[in-house]
């Protein structure tokens, strides 16, 4: 066989044919590269997904962890993850499942509060871990769900965030069903999500517990506030009671020493007011004595005033209250006020035919007036008005003074046109020993104004303004009856006079003696015993309260075996506790020393004038009580 | 002198969201607007923002649609709910609305009807029309033939093609209260000024050239004779079944034209595929039986050079003034697809520094971006377009 040449043609042909092969390769392997490139970047693409929604769910996560305050409610707390899990899982509902002790409720998907939480899904929310399944895979939920108005399909997935303790939230509770309106950057929850579940859980259970602090710590700071209030209310009231206490203790010292001095003082004013008064009475008219005796006078009365305002502020003095018409103590104050506040001060009397009577001490009610009218007066150096007033208390007066509208008072007011108190004394006013007078005062008499009235369980309300002139109303409960009404009696009768001081009882029975009065004396009971037993014709017998042997009313009840219906009038200058307020007898009455003559013979004649009383004597108790 | 507000929220509340813009916008302005450009995200109940909307500012033109994610200065929010309007209140421009349905079943036709009624309200000096097409129906190319053929020659037509969350279920075009799907909405705005329009693209062709040989109402059937869905579908890691829009971002591609014979100017994307032919549906249109194609590849350098030189595009046609306001009109597929999270910086910020931080700046992002190329309204993929107001010059 031979051989023959190849054909150039088909060499050429081949070559082409190798040629298109090669391009198809080619093609195709380019074809193969740009595949695989787009994959790659596919591929890329999805994992950048991922790693962008984790990344966002970390920074969302951070985000609300940062947002967390105090200052949140849990209702707060919750909402925010609650919207959180609709962006996340584009959810149809988050349920936030609350049985605090303020009860039960749930918020929907938007973070608007709802009632009523399903019992069922809050025992779901009791589970330790979070739990993410389809309502297909939890069948009993499923009930839970049906208790809301939108039952979500079975193949719903469905999460829940256990979040509390014993106290407070028990869980979020949240379900997503297909949404087409939802994100494609958003998928349904799914058992991947549990860690961002759990994180989420944790920061929100923080956040409760930052809120549940913080209320706690707010209380416990308000309750620390409060406790602080009270102790330094407690110890406001410590240091005045402290104060109350130094000054009763100091009260308590003026009145031991008041009355220490008392008697004794008494007794010796007493001899000298009734013996100067007697020795003015002898001298002639146009006697040069008379300016000799005169101040003896004068001192004497201001030194029984002085020993009258210790006891009555130390309330060493017995209190005697009676029943009086004030507008009858302002007219006799008035007929010697003008002694008192000099003729540069005009007084103005009025008063209200309306009053009432008031039980008040005669002797105190005298003093107030007095303390009053003094201050007044040195309040309106260049003159002016004092203006004394009585009259029902007004509806805001009642009101000052803490009284209901509909109790009867009556007022007693002293106003002044002077210089006023200034602001930074208007509450000291009342404190003992305070003055604005320097040594001229003795700081005690508005404070025996205040006794004297809340002794009477009266009010005393002031009203002041600095060059505004100064008014002080004396409010008094009025007494329900009218005053007895004092008369005269007459004289030239039997008396006997039993003192263990022979000064007092030669003056007393100088005095009565002078005024026609048939006069015996004894100097003890014993002595007056014999007196009676002598057959003496005894109208009334004047004593003296406190002595060695017998005390006064022992004395008494002693004579009135043998003289029934015998009157008495005791003197005393001091208390004594062997006749105390309202145990004076109908046949007895008290007169207190020291005296003038004029207030023994008053006394005397009052005491004359009474009925005998046909109450059966009763010996007092026996008292031997010793003379301070 | 016009003054133009932002206002902005991020309720879940449909009513509230929309009421709390509202005020951020009116307080800006300091009056009731005379006009509201209004973008939401599908988080929120259209019908009770356009409600809402015309119960505060009854006298109000309200224009607006649905979003993928809403673009502020300095945001780009990709989210369930997030709502932003832009206010007008001017002594010198006039806006009127529009809303044409039936766009999904004829786009051409709805072209011309959208022509007609914007001439039929006889402005003197109409400044630019922005068009809000349903982004998952229609032919956005026949409709804007068809729109720019009524419509003076070289008239800016600018906007953005209505989206949905990327589930490519349903978008929706509102103007007053009336809410619809398939369906164009649109806001002329008129009066003395300069309307500056530029687009900026980003993607790169790759491989071969391909030639579609079926086409059947604007669903792609068949590439070189083979089932279209099989080609696209072999450039997918995991052989899925379905589109997502994981893929869909990278499955565009570039038409070759006489004028682009590389076929990186004009881009069309796959949004919904058609499982019982393997058909894929490009809502841009411009495809038919023939038509040039090659698979187009995104390029983050090139979309971040192109959109600054179309920021300094935008400041040129101004003459370098600031601008009354920016519109920006940017595809989905650029946002958190492409940046995830970091999309605000990447293509938002950016151009914004250019332009000003101040400007009054709201825009969305769409299903396609609609600009004028070569001297008409074209409808583009992963691209963004701007459109600046300038006032009239003194």
């Amino acid at each position: 066989m031979s051989e023959r040449a190849p054909d150039p043609d088909d060499q050429e042909i081949a070559r082409l044919r190798r040629e298109v092969a090669e391009l198809r390769a080619e093609n195709d392997d380019l074809d193969g590269q740009v595949s695989l490139l787009v994959k790659t970047e596919h591929r890329l693409t999805r994992a950048q997904f991922e790693a962008d929604r984790q990344l966002s769910r970390v920074r969302a996560l951070s985000s609300f962890a940062l947002a967390s305050s105090g200052d949140e409610s849990a209702l707060d707390i919750a909402g925010r993850a609650a919207r959180l899990l609709v962006e996340w899982f584009s959810v149809d509902r988050v349920v936030l499942v609350h049985v605090d002790e303020e009860g039960q409720g749930w918020t929907s998907g938007d973070g608007v509060p709802r009632a009523r939480a399903p019992s069922a899904l809050v025992e779901l929310c009791r589970g330790v871990d979070p739990v993410v399944a389809t309502l297909a895979e939890l069948p009993w939920a499923i009930a839970v769900v049906t208790a809301e108005d939108a039952r979500p399909a079975a193949e719903t997935a469905f999460a829940v965030l256990p979040l509390g303790d014993s106290r407070g939230v028990v869980g979020l509770a949240l379900w997503c069903r297909p949404n087409p309106r939802a994100s494609y950057f958003s998928e349904p929850p799914s058992p991947k999500h549990l860690p961002f579940l759990t994180l989420l859980g944790n920061h929100v259970r923080h956040g409760l517990a930052t809120t549940r602090l913080t209320r706690e710590l707010r209380e416990s700071t308000h309750e620390l506030a409060q406790n602080n209030e009270r102790l330094e209310v407690s110890l406001a009231t410590v240091k005045q009671a402290h104060e109350r206490l130094a000054q009763a203790a100091k009260l308590e010292a003026i009145g031991r020493l008041a009355g220490g001095i008392a008697h004794d003082f008494n007794n010796l004013l007493t001899v000298i007011l009734a013996n100067a008064s007697l020795v003015l009475e002898d001298l002639p008219g146009d006697s040069s004595l008379r300016d000799d005796v005169e101040p003896i006078l004068d001192a004497a009365q201001r030194a029984r005033n002085l020993t009258s305002q210790l006891l009555l502020y130390s309330r060493k003095q017995e209190s005697r209250p009676e029943e009086l018409r004030l507008d009858v103590v302002v007219e006799q104050f008035s007929r010697i006020a003008s002694r008192l506040i000099g003729e540069h001060i005009r007084l103005r009397i009025s008063h209200d035919p309306r009053v009432g009577t008031v039980r008040v001490d005669r002797t105190q009610i005298d003093q107030a007036l007095m303390n009053l009218a003094t201050n007044a007066r040195d309040a309106m150096p260049n003159g002016g008005t004092l203006s004394v007033e009585t009259r029902p208390a007004s509806t805001e007066e009642l009101r000052r003074a803490g009284r209901p509208s509909t109790e009867r008072f009556v007022v007693l007011s002293v106003a002044d046109t002077g210089v006023g108190i200034d602001p930074q004394a208007r509450d000291k006013i009342f404190e003992p020993f305070f003055t604005t007078k320097d040594a001229r005062g003795t700081g005690l008499g508005l404070a025996i104004v205040r006794t004297v009235v809340e002794e009477a369980r009266g009010h005393v309300l002031v009203s002041a303004e600095p060059q505004g002139g100064t008014r002080f109303s004396l409010l008094f409960p009025e007494a329900s009856q009218p005053p007895r009404v004092a008369h005269t009696q007459s004289t030239l009768a039997s008396i006997l006079v039993v003192e263990d001081e022979d000064s007092i009882r030669e003056t007393v029975s100088r005095i009565l003696g002078r005024r026609g009065y048939r006069v015996v004396e004894a100097r003890t009971g014993h002595e007056a015993l014999a007196v009676v037993r002598s057959g003496f014709p005894l109208d009334l017998l004047v004593t003296d309260v406190v002595m060695p042997e017998r005390t006064g009313p022992m004395v008494a009840a002693e004579l009135r075996e043998a003289r029934p219906g015998l009157r008495v009038l005791y003197m005393s200058g001091y208390t004594f506790d062997a006749l105390k307020e309202g145990e004076l007898r109908p046949d007895e009455r008290f007169l207190r020393k020291p005296f003038t003559p004029e207030q023994l013979l008053g006394e005397v004649s009052a005491a004359l004038a009474l009925r005998p009383s046909e109450q059966p004597s009763q010996a007092p108790p026996s008292q031997a009580a010793a003379k301070p | 002198m016009s003054q133009i507000a932002i206002g902005q929220s991020f309720l879940m509340d449909s009513e509230g969201a929309t009421r709390e813009a509202w005020r951020a916008a009116e307080a800006g302005l300091g009056r009731t607007p005379q006009a509201v450009l209004v973008f939401a995200t599908s988080g929120y109940d259209h019908d009770t923002v356009a409600r809402t909307l015309a119960e505060l500012g009854p006298s109000t033109v309200i224009v607006g649609c649905s979003a993928e994610g809403v673009i502020t200065q300095g945001r780009s929010d990709e989210i369930d709910h997030a709502l932003g309007l832009m206010a007008f209140a001017s002594d010198h421009l006039t806006f009127d609305g529009f809303l044409v349905e039936g766009y999904g079943a004829e786009p051409a036709q709805a072209g011309t009807e959208l022509a007609r009624q914007a001439l039929a309200v006889g402005r003197a000096h109409p400044l630019a029309l922005l068009v809000f097409p349903d982004g998952l129906s229609g032919n956005c190319t026949a409709f804007l033939d068809a729109l720019g053929e009524g419509l003076p020659k070289g008239f800016p037509i600018v906007g953005g093609a209505s989206a949905d969350a990327l589930r490519m279920d349903r978008t929706l075009q509102l103007c007053g209260t009336r809410v619809r799907s398939n369906a164009i909405s649109a806001l002329l705005i008129s009066g003395p000024g300069r309307a500056a329009v530029s687009v900026g693209h980003g993607c790169r062709p790759i491989g071969r050239t391909r030639t579609v040989t079926k086409v059947t109402d604007g669903w792609v059937a068949e590439l070189d004779g083979k089932p279209a869905w099989d080609w696209f579908r072999s450039y997918l890691e995991g052989d899925p079944q379905d589109l997502r829009a994981d893929g869909i971002m990278h499955l565009s591609v570039g038409l070759i034209e006489e004028d682009d014979p590389d076929g990186s100017s004009v881009v069309r994307t796959p949004l919904l595929l058609r499982k019982e032919d393997g058909a894929l549906f490009f809502p841009g249109g411009g495809i038919v039986e023939g038509s040039k194609i090659r698979l187009v590849r995104r390029d983050p350098e090139t979309m971040r050079a192109s959109a600054a030189h179309t920021a300094e595009e935008l400041l040129s046609q101004g003459g370098g003034r600031r601008p009354e306001l920016v519109l920006q009109f940017d595809c989905s597929g650029r946002g958190k697809l492409l940046f995830g999270s970091c999309a605000a910086q990447e293509i938002v910020e950016p151009v914004q520094k250019i332009v000003g931080g101040d400007v009054p700046w709201l825009g969305f992002h769409t299903y396609g971006e609609i600009a004028p190329l070569r001297g008409r309204a074209r409808y583009h993929n992963y691209t963004v377009a701007l459109l600046a107001l300038y006032p009239p010059e003194a």
